[in-house]
């Protein structure tokens, strides 16, 4: 009986002894990945010194309905409808690279028997008669792109990013190449 | 007392299979009676030292005659056409401009490494003879196969927008 | 006469003390000195002191492990001297290039060595995965060797994609436009991934300085320290050769 009493009491005492271990464990496993994540957060930038996000692009009036700008040394490009002034990013939304503009992204298309292409500004179809419509083709695998910024072609995975597009005090259109707005945004001119 | 002695000799080998890391002694030893026993210095140093000299000359020789290639500045608002990966991941270029890049860039890569560092745990056969491993050697066969031919499709024949072009393009010159 | 005997002696007995205390053997005359000369020398060490002819043979290993390490220590060196004169700034680096082509003198030699080296070594690494594999020489106890070479593949893999920015052409920012972006793609962490890769929002300074940090400092060693214990497990689980 006693050395059972006994045998408890030891018990007892490893346990809360393996206990303290465990918890000094614990901590030390809690400190060393804290560590880790200081690490990776040291790596994560909170001030970048690229160019500001934000420019002038002129008077809206510098822009006709139905028009296509393409603005490369920001990668932007802003379109005017009958609704009013929009712009994208010029970054292809497949893998980031610059899509350059053409004024025939389709008769190719066109003659192998793809239909349906139709240039958003003008309404205009292609059509074997007259297969060609303006647009963008990104280099490096292949992607399309309309006037407007939707992909038909290739690739990508989405349209281009839609950026803010506001009149400035002195009504100068001000852009904001990293604040994305959704595809039917207009600034009503 | 003959068969005690086999015995020993059974369990000694047992034991050295052991640690060697075999389940059980191998069937046939191996013949090393041609295999002799040499000092790795200098026979195979001098070797190694041979092989080092040989790639010394071969690559200034090639530094010398070839250029390394240098394009115009980086240009953020132009994108050469076609612009290509090096070489060595060309294949997964390739692949990326047929599936979705999450597939392509990302679950493939990461799966084909993966299976890599799982081989041994997966190929459970302990034969090191090619006669008896043809399926691990034909799988790799295929695995080699469509590595170096997606590169060299992708280093040869993409030209302007990454579009197929039979004319051996080498890309990035404009 | 007698005293300068003496000097002369004891000229030689300080030389000869010298050259005894740089080796720790003698000249390997003799298979015995040879033995020892493998096991003490701290270049050497590296072998084991005696190998089987088989394991050496070179229709077997056909020297990919050896030369991808040779090839490490050029890089090393041809990366030194580049460092010279190469600033990693958007600003310095391409006209740096132009210079090492054109004006430093054998800048163009060591900059075509650096570069061919680098995919001579991508080269030879996956030939040396390739013998293994066919050989079969992964199999029990190697695994864990394996493993690391997967990594050691992979290292040399990001250490040229690393070193492909630097020359800060079209050829770098576009590949490395590419290459970033895929990791975009990535479930949850993709975008932070990038943003912590680029230290911005495209390819810029930042990036640059990232990239030569990891390309000079970061990946090398890590890549080394991975060697270091390859070779040892080879040491310690034994060469494969003699299929």
């Amino acid at each position: 009986m006693v050395g059972l009493r006994r045998l408890a009491e030891d018990s007892r005492e490893i346990s809360r002894r393996s206990f303290f271990a465990i918890l000094g464990w614990l901590a030390f496993l809690a400190a060393s990945l804290a560590a880790c994540v200081e690490a990776v957060r040291f790596g994560y930038p909170n001030a970048t010194y690229e160019e500001p996000s934000l420019f002038k692009a002129g008077l809206a009036s510098e822009y006709g309905v139905g028009s296509t700008t393409v603005l490369i040394d920001k990668r932007v490009v802003i379109n005017r409808d009958p609704d009013g002034i929009y712009a994208f990013n010029l970054i292809c939304t497949h893998l980031g690279c610059t899509p350059r503009y053409f004024t025939d992204v389709t008769s190719d298309l066109v003659a192998k028997g793809i239909g349906g292409l139709r240039d958003p500004l003008t309404g205009q179809s292609a059509s074997p008669a007259n297969p060609a419509v303006q647009g963008f083709k990104c280099p490096c695998h292949g992607s399309r792109y309309f006037r407007d910024s939707v992909n038909f072609y290739g690739p990508a995975p989405r349209p281009m990013d839609h950026i803010q597009v506001q009149k400035g005090r002195d009504g100068h259109l001000l852009l904001d190449r990293h604040s994305f707005v959704d595809l039917t945004t207009r600034l009503k001119v | 007392m003959a068969t005690g002695a086999r015995e020993r000799l059974d369990a000694r080998d047992r034991v050295e299979a052991r640690r060697r890391g075999l389940s059980e002694p191998p069937l046939q030893l191996r013949d090393d009676s041609e295999d002799e026993m040499i000092v790795s210095f200098p026979e195979f140093v001098f070797k190694e030292f041979i092989a080092m000299v040989a790639m010394t000359v071969f690559l200034l020789v090639v530094s010398i005659w070839l250029q390394a290639p240098l394009l115009g500045k980086a240009n953020p608002a132009m994108t050469p056409n076609p612009s290509k990966a090096p070489w060595y991941f060309l294949g997964l270029q390739e692949l990326l401009a047929r599936f979705p890049p999450l597939m392509a860039g990302v679950a493939f890569p990461t799966f084909v490494i993966v299976l890599m560092i799982l081989v041994p745990y997966l190929d459970r056969n302990p034969s090191r003879r090619p006669s008896e491993r043809k399926l691990a050697i034909f799988l790799f066969a295929l695995y080699a196969v469509i590595t170096v031919g997606l590169v060299l499709v992708g280093t040869f024949f993409r030209g302007h927008e990454f579009n197929f072009d039979w004319g051996w393009v080498l890309g990035n010159e404009s | 006469m007698k005293m300068i005997g003496a000097a002369i002696d004891e000229i030689y007995s300080v030389l000869a003390q010298m050259v005894s205390s740089l080796f720790r053997h003698g000249l390997p005359l003799t298979d015995k000195i040879a033995a020892r000369t493998a096991l003490t020398n701290f270049v050497l060490h590296i072998h084991p002191v005696r190998v089987r002819r088989s394991w050496i043979r070179m229709s077997y290993t056909l020297c990919l492990g050896g030369l991808s390490f040779f090839l490490f220590i050029v890089l090393t060196v041809t990366g030194l001297y580049l460092m010279f004169y190469y600033v990693p700034a958007t600003s310095h680096a391409y006209q740096d290039m132009r210079d090492l082509q054109f004006v430093v003198t054998f800048g163009g030699v060591i900059r075509n060595m650096h570069r061919w080296a680098a995919h001579a070594m991508v080269i030879t690494v996956w030939l040396h995965m390739a013998r293994v594999f066919l050989t079969g020489a992964y199999k029990k106890p190697r695994e864990f060797n394996w493993a690391i070479g997967t990594f050691l593949l992979l290292i040399t893999l990001l250490l040229s994609f690393s070193g492909y920015l630097l020359p800060w052409d079209q050829l770098s920012i576009w590949a490395v436009t590419v290459g970033t972006n895929m990791a975009k793609y990535a479930p949850i962490a993709g975008p932070y991934t990038r943003y912590l890769m680029l230290g911005g929002r495209a390819v810029g300074d930042a990036t640059l300085l990232r990239f030569y940090v990891a390309h000079v400092v970061g990946l090398p060693l890590i890549g080394f320290l991975l060697m270091v214990v390859h070779f040892w497990r080879v040491r310690k689980d034994g060469f494969s050769g003699g299929l």
